[in-house]
């Protein structure tokens, strides 16, 4: 079975070991698209990209006949997307994300960031990378350019959990260097006020952006285990409380799931794809997420 | 309940010591690094109930440690029975039959006592003993069976009657306590004695005997205060007159401590009748001492001098004394020319050395050591000692006699060293000769024979220049002297000096010492006689059975008296005396009796303590321990404390080994 093997393959601490991110986002995007039996990738620009041999159950539509006629062979004539479409793939490295088993959110998201830059190169759409945590720590503009792919899985490979988060002040800075219609991907644990997020967002989908958000998870932060009195120190402020496990058991994750939910209400008020990723799951279903939101929009 | 060391008990402060532990361990809570603090909010305390509750159990734990362990250092005993029955111990009646017990009404009623005890004792276990120096079982219910216990101690209680040895309260405890050590019940021992002053030991302590449950003196008194000791001794220097030397001491037992003087008198008698008679004032406590002169001895064959007290007293039995004449005589020694030819002027230098003064009488006599009579304990011969001593020498010394051969090895004379000479060098001056006190000064060795030490050979005089010159070698019995000196005035001029003289007579000093029975002995001491001797008392009966003679054996005279040792070499009359000190009916005072029976008692603690005060004779003793060893009212509880402190112990370790795996499983 080819998706299990996939699955199997996609696990977390599985890709921590593949060694660089190069292999660990081919084989993801690999993984995803041998299973689908229609690439709803190719054909949705009319600019002419290569021939291919027909399948069955290809489409009739774009078998080129003339080549039939010539050689009596049916081809398939594959078209170029949409090279103009920029995608921004926007990672938050605060220090909250430095936290998680088998892998940390920071890994986790790492990987699903380059499996995404992966996929957007395959599609030959300009690919757009930013870093940040309490500010923009780096930002690669949107860029068609064959190394624009090995510059953006360069500086991924480098990045380290940074400091506080602070979506609202990223996201505006770098709302004057996304000037172009396109696709923005934010990947982040999202420990912020939902009103702040939707402030964030409601400019840049305004102003004609797709919007996808992958909020990273661990199962730890979700449902804490900790059985005995604890001093829980913040990663990103460094303040610790001293808690009664009864209130994790109780409050706290009813708490939690407030959030979650709010911001899943902001993402959807902003006409954002909202996906959960945890890092104890594969990264399969992150990806049908994206691979559907794209069809869904039409790109 | 009660402790031996309760000091150990400031050891219950550490106890503070977990619980500030445990205190700060729950202020310290387990940091873990969160995501986030947004959703979080503290808890107020921030101690939770049941953590505390699980802590709690471990300071539980190692609290009850740590006040055992105090508890155990501190040593805790406990009575093991309150007060034990009458069939609950074992009664030891002791009874004191010393000479001083013979004094006016003391024995009767100590009689009286043991036999009021044994009534008292009823059917209980018990044993009847009798001491002097010497501690001697009558009768015992271990033996005789419980029943028939009142029988058979006050049998042997009619037939025990008091001797005429010294007693001595220390070497009686001692061994009443390994006697209490051997018995299955708590021994209470009851005490009966004149409480003489004179038989208490010079270390108190040995009056304590830790296996003795119960202790109790019964003191008994008698009727008259007062005995005057009479010490006469005869000698005579010339056959015909002889002087007697009297030494008289006055005391006074119980209450009545005056020291009102006493007038006494003394007589002296032979078979002629009374001779003298002389009174003299006596001070209680005091000596004194005077001498009869110029008595004429009676012209019969072992003559003897009667020397008594005419006014009685309490002990009637130190009163009287039988002196035979003791003259001084001259050691009988062989000069033997053995097989090597003796010059003359060995022998002339010898003889006149040995005869000087009638210290001894040389006789001469020609062959080996062998044909020497029998009753010849002291030889003088001429060998070559380069080689080994000839046999007959040897075997003469194992006979018990003394021999002293002088070196006739080589008569060559070094004509360059005869000049000069070499004086004397290292010597012995603790051996008995002593050597030390003999002057040296200007004796010369200038060519002595060869001489080989061999093991066992111990070095007594030597030369300047390490030439050995007096050797004693070793032997089964008798002394052999091997003097590395011919003698003949060549090798050295030591026969013409006044040293030599003086050697000689150190050397039959010497050896009359191995040989001689001294001419009287205290009653309780032992005599030690020669092979093949026999001890005759005064009725004529010899006490010494064939089988016992032999082998060399010492004896113990009972009673006082003149006894007659027969061996080969004679006749000798031995006296035995009563010991002065025991005739001193001084009794002790009434807090040393409190402070022996104190050790006893439940407050021994004190008693001891207020002891050592008093007395520093026991001061470097530990009071505590003598209380706390092996005593059989008292129970240590360490036994049972020990295997409950390691219990606890392992159980903390167990309970705390567990709480580090659940903080290491970070739960």
């Amino acid at each position: 079975m080819p998706a299990k093997t996939a699955n199997r393959l996609l696990k977390p601490e599985v890709l921590a070991r593949l060694g660089t991110l190069d292999l660990v986002a081919r084989t993801v995007v690999d993984g995803v698209t041998t299973g689908l039996h229609r690439s709803p990738h190719f054909g949705f620009s009319q600019e002419f990209a290569e021939y291919r041999a027909y399948n069955e159950g290809d489409d009739l539509r774009y078998v080129d006949w003339n080549v039939y006629a010539r050689a009596d062979r049916m081809y398939i004539k594959r078209f170029q997307g949409e090279t103009n479409t920029a995608i921004n793939l926007l990672l938050d490295t605060s220090a909250s994300m430095d936290f998680g088993a088998p892998v940390t959110k920071l890994e986790q998201a790492i990987f699903l960031t380059a499996s995404l830059a992966y996929i957007t190169r395959k599609q030959h759409d300009s690919l757009g990378l930013a870093v940040f945590d309490e500010s923009v720590r780096t930002f690669q503009p949107p860029s068609a350019r064959p190394d624009s792919l090995p510059r953006a899985l360069a500086l991924l490979e480098n990045t380290k959990p940074g400091n506080g988060t602070h979506i609202l002040g990223a996201l505006q800075s770098l709302r004057a260097s996304i000037s172009r219609r396109g696709l923005l991907v934010v990947v982040s644990d999202l420990y912020a006020n939902s009103d702040e997020l939707l402030a964030a967002l409601q400019p840049l989908a305004h102003a004609g952006q797709d919007i996808a958000v992958f909020h990273l998870l661990d199962d730890e932060e979700i449902e804490p285990t900790a059985k005995t009195i604890s001093a829980f120190q913040d990663l990103e402020t460094e303040e610790s409380v001293i808690v009664d496990p009864q209130f994790l058991k109780t409050s706290y994750r009813s708490r939690f799931a407030a959030h979650c939910e709010s911001m899943q209400q902001a993402c959807r008020r902003v006409g954002a794809d909202y996906t959960r990723v945890l890092t104890s799951e594969p990264l399969d279903a992150a990806l049908q997420s994206y691979m559907s939101f794209r069809a869904r929009r039409g790109r | 309940m009660s402790l031996l060391f309760p000091a150990y008990l400031l050891g219950f402060l550490g106890l503070a010591l977990p619980w500030i532990l445990h205190r700060f361990s729950d202020q310290q809570p387990p940091v873990l690094l969160f995501p986030s603090n947004q959703f979080l909010d503290a808890t107020t305390p921030p101690v939770s109930r049941k953590r505390t509750l699980r802590y709690r159990a471990l300071l539980a734990l190692r609290v009850l440690s740590l006040a055992l362990l105090c508890l155990l250092f501190a040593q805790p005993w406990i009575n093991r029975d309150a007060v034990p029955t009458a069939l609950q111990q074992h009664h030891m009646i002791v009874l004191d039959r010393s000479l001083s017990m013979r004094a006016s009404g003391r024995w009767d009623e100590a009689i009286d006592r043991a036999r009021g005890l044994i009534d008292e004792v009823g059917g209980g276990s018990a044993e009847l003993l009798a001491f002097d120096r010497r501690v001697v079982v009558l009768a015992s219910t271990i033996a005789y069976g419980a029943g028939e216990s009142g029988v058979s101690l006050g049998a042997a209680l009619d037939d025990v009657q008091p001797g005429f040895a010294p007693g001595d309260y220390g070497s009686v405890m001692q061994r009443l306590d390994r006697l209490a050590n051997e018995r299955e019940l708590p021994v209470k021992v009851w005490l009966i004695s004149d409480m003489q002053a004179s038989a208490l030991p010079a270390q108190l302590n040995a009056l304590y005997a830790p296996n003795v449950a119960e202790f109790e003196l019964l003191p008994v008194e008698g009727d008259d205060k007062l005995n005057v000791h009479l010490v006469a001794q005869a000698q005579s220097s010339n056959s015909a007159t002889a002087q007697i030397s009297v030494s008289l001491l006055a005391s006074r037992a119980g209450a009545n401590t005056s020291s009102e003087p006493v007038t006494r008198t003394v007589q002296v008698e032979s078979s002629a009748g009374i001779i003298e008679q002389r009174s003299v004032t006596l001070t209680p406590g005091e000596v004194s001492a005077f001498s009869f002169d110029e008595l004429v001895i009676p012209a019969e064959s072992n003559p003897q001098f009667i020397v008594s007290l005419l006014e009685p007293d309490s002990l009637a039995e130190d009163n009287l004394h039988t002196l035979p004449i003791v003259e001084p005589q001259a050691t009988a020694i062989v000069l033997l020319n053995g097989p090597d030819t003796q010059n003359s002027s060995a022998q002339v230098f010898v003889t006149t050395a040995l005869e000087t003064d009638a210290v001894a009488e040389v006789e001469l006599l020609r062959g080996n050591a062998a044909q020497v009579p029998s009753d010849t304990a002291h030889l003088v011969t001429g060998r070559d000692v380069s080689a080994a001593v000839e046999l007959d020498i040897l075997q003469f010394v194992d006979t018990g006699s003394n021999a002293l051969l002088f070196n006739t090895g080589s008569d060559s004379v070094n004509v360059s060293t005869r000049l000069e000479g070499v004086g004397v060098g290292a010597m012995d001056d603790a051996h008995p000769l002593a050597l030390g006190e003999i002057s040296w000064l200007g004796t010369r060795f200038f060519d002595l024979p060869p001489m080989e030490l061999i093991d066992g050979d111990k070095l007594l005089l030597a030369t300047a220049d390490g030439q050995s010159v007096l050797v004693e070698r070793d032997t089964n019995r008798g002394r052999l002297l091997i003097l590395n000196d011919p003698l003949d005035g060549l090798a050295s001029n030591l026969p013409l000096q006044p040293a030599f003289v003086a050697l000689m007579q150190s050397l039959i000093r010497y050896f009359d010492a191995s040989t001689s029975l001294p001419d009287q002995i205290v009653i309780g001491e032992r005599l030690s006689l020669p092979v093949n001797a026999q001890i005759i008392d005064s009725t004529g009966e010899s006490l010494v059975s064939i089988a016992d003679r032999g082998q060399p054996a010492s004896i113990e005279l009972s009673e006082p008296g003149i006894y007659t040792v027969l061996s080969t070499r004679g006749e000798q009359p031995v006296r035995a005396v009563l010991e002065p000190s025991e005739a001193d009916l001084s009794t002790l005072d009434d807090e040393t009796t409190t402070q022996w029976q104190a050790r006893y008692s439940d407050d021994a603690d004190e008693a001891t303590t207020a002891d050592q005060a008093a007395t520093s004779i026991t001061s470097g003793i530990d009071t505590r321990l003598l209380t706390s060893g092996g005593d059989p009212m008292r129970h240590a509880i360490w036994q049972w404390l020990l295997p409950l402190v390691a219990l606890l112990l392992f159980a903390e370790g167990w309970f705390a080994n567990r709480r580090l795996d659940v903080r290491r499983d970070g739960s």
